[in-house]
């Protein structure tokens, strides 16, 4: 019974942790633009970012160790800088990005100006990196995330044609306003927002965080895979809201209050209250985690104590690292930029490094003496070599289309 | 170990610093012009259609007055923000009078967008049902305006 407890509870925080910043603003955009036609492109994120969840999570249950650290190992100092350079720029901005969300989320509430709210979430931010219990904040957070299905119910009231969405979803068809590049500069803005590199990170070092061992490899499987593909479903139930309610009158979404205007006017003051709850849980999870993830890697990559098992004094450096992450993110949010801007440039920013980020983990979780019995079989392989040549593609698309559409536009 | 870090960040930066100055250039060709009208036009039209959706559920009771502030707030930045860039754009010869249109246009939408704002964080009611109206009508004469300026339905 604790067993199954424990299993739900896993399932429930992967669904509500699943959707951050990146995935509440693209999801809404693409919708808007383009209904449900990049329905797919969401699917085969998802399936992408499971495939490598679970490939890290095995090599963390198998190796006890993180994934940095084994990159450096494996591939040689040179290899493991590029991978650290990729992925903690990616990753700092995308923590930029989710404490402007909070921020943006508690406006709402509040009617006060986010910048006067930034400080305040950094603050508090930082107190939560440095003090609370890391399953503390994983289940709290993820399971009030879980608001978000709130779009879900959202969209059945708003009553869209069902035959006309699931027929837009699997032709993959542009409304015909729209450019081609313009199209595949979404569809990799998508990708990139389902596949964000820090994702991984933070699941495979939260499992040496947790001590996972072989007995745990099933409860992982079953986060990854049941967890996963049901946040991604509420990617979808955000893009539906969108093109139902926006689509019609020609919207584009360029704000976080467009996000939860749907559910609004589908649920009225107590639906925008959930979604609004769902917000600020969704962001501020996923910065306590991209925060993390910067302390993570750099923590890894040197070599020093890391991690939130191990009391501050015992991992100055790293908690150091925290400190000084969430004071340029407040530092840059000050300035006055817009969060939805960097949102936009943090998923764009992933699409580039997910090469950097996934072919060493494909690399570790084929070598047996890391990963013994439970090296990659031949699905895991056939399935990482496809999306190995689908991040590549992404990555290599992803710079010219942001200047050839100028970002979308 | 330093050359290929520096050649990697080289490969990010170039495409967009080179993209930020593509983006900053002043002469637009005829349909490049065509497309910024479109696309300034359609932001105009995005952030009143907005204004309007939330107005009307402001009026059914639907949305808090916190999220009707900052949501139209947001609609009059966005068109804004538009608005200082497409001013700054310099039209073909031949578009000039279209510009200056255009511009009138823009000007009248932040305007309605402004007193939307300012009846939507007060209580009279009466000034809210006039925003609406004023806020559909334009949003209807921006339609036009896109499809006349354009020559599609954007």
């Amino acid at each position: 019974m604790k067993k199954l407890l424990s299993l739900a509870l896993g399932i429930l925080t992967a669904i509500g942790g699943f959707v951050d910043i990146g995935d509440l603003v693209v999801n809404a955009q693409v919708g808007a633009r383009f209904d449900l036609s990049m329905g797919l492109v969401v699917a085969v994120g998802v399936l992408g970012i499971c495939v490598f969840a679970e490939m890290s999570g095995r090599v963390a249950v198998c190796s006890k160790r993180p994934t940095f650290d084994l990159v450096r190992e494996r591939l040689g100092p040179r290899m493991g800088l590029l991978n650290l350079v990729a992925s903690l720029i990616v990753t700092a901005l995308t923590f930029v990005a989710e404490i402007g969300g909070v921020a943006l989320a508690l406006a709402l509430i509040s009617s006060v100006n986010p910048l006067l709210i930034v400080p305040l979430v950094g603050l508090m931010v930082w107190l939560v990196l440095w003090r609370a219990k890391f399953s503390l904040m994983e289940n709290v957070l993820g399971l009030l995330g879980l608001a978000l299905i709130v779009f879900a119910v959202a969209l059945w009231k708003l009553g869209p044609d069902w035959g006309d969405l699931g027929h837009q979803m699997f032709t993959a068809a542009k409304p015909g306003d729209e450019t081609w590049t313009t199209y595949a500069y979404y569809a990799v803005a998508l990708f990139g927002a389902a596949m964000t590199p820090y994702e991984v990170f933070f699941f495979s070092s939260g499992g040496v965080e947790e001590g996972w061992e072989e007995k745990d490899l099933s409860t992982m499987r079953a986060n990854v895979f049941v967890g996963f593909p049901l946040g991604g479903l509420l990617s979808l139930a955000i893009a539906g809201c969108a093109s139902t309610l926006f689509g019609p009158l020609g919207v584009d979404v360029a704000s976080l209050s467009q996000v939860a205007l749907p559910v609004g006017v589908a649920l009225g003051k107590i639906g925008l209250a959930v979604v609004l709850v769902g917000f600020v849980a969704a962001t501020f999870g996923a910065a306590c985690e991209t925060g993390l993830s910067t302390g993570y890697s750099l923590g890894q990559y040197f070599g020093w104590q890391w991690g939130k098992y191990v009391k501050p004094g015992g991992a100055t450096r790293f908690h150091l690292v925290l400190v000084v992450a969430t004071f340029l993110a407040v530092g840059i949010l000050m300035t006055g930029v817009d969060p939805i801007l960097v949102t936009e440039a943090s998923v764009v920013g992933s699409a580039v490094a997910l090469p950097l980020t996934y072919f060493p983990i494909l690399v570790v979780a084929n070598d047996k003496d890391y990963m013994g019995e439970h090296i990659n079989g031949p699905l895991a392989n056939a399935l990482g070599t496809v999306y190995l040549v689908l991040v590549v593609l992404a990555a290599v698309a992803a710079l010219p289309l942001l200047v050839i559409t100028g970002m979308g536009s | 170990m330093r050359r290929p870090l520096a050649l990697a960040i080289l490969a990010v930066l170039l495409p967009v610093l080179t993209g930020c100055g593509l983006r900053s250039g002043a002469a637009v060709s005829e349909s490049g012009w065509t497309d910024k009208v479109d696309q300034t036009l359609g932001a105009a039209i995005s952030s009143l259609g907005t204004t309007e959706v939330v107005l009307k559920n402001q009026a059914n009771g639907h949305l808090t007055r916190s999220y009707v502030v900052v949501a139209v707030r947001d609609s009059q930045r966005t068109l804004a923000k538009e608005v200082q860039t497409f001013g700054s754009k310099q039209p073909p010869a031949s578009k000039v009078a279209d510009k200056r249109t255009a511009m009138r246009a823009l000007g009248h939408a932040l305007a309605v967008l402004d007193s939307a704002s300012n009846a939507a964080s007060g209580a009279d009611i009466a000034a809210r049902r006039t925003a609406l109206l004023e806020v559909e009508r334009t949003y209807q004469e921006l339609s036009t305006l896109q499809t006349r300026l354009t020559g599609g339905g954007g």
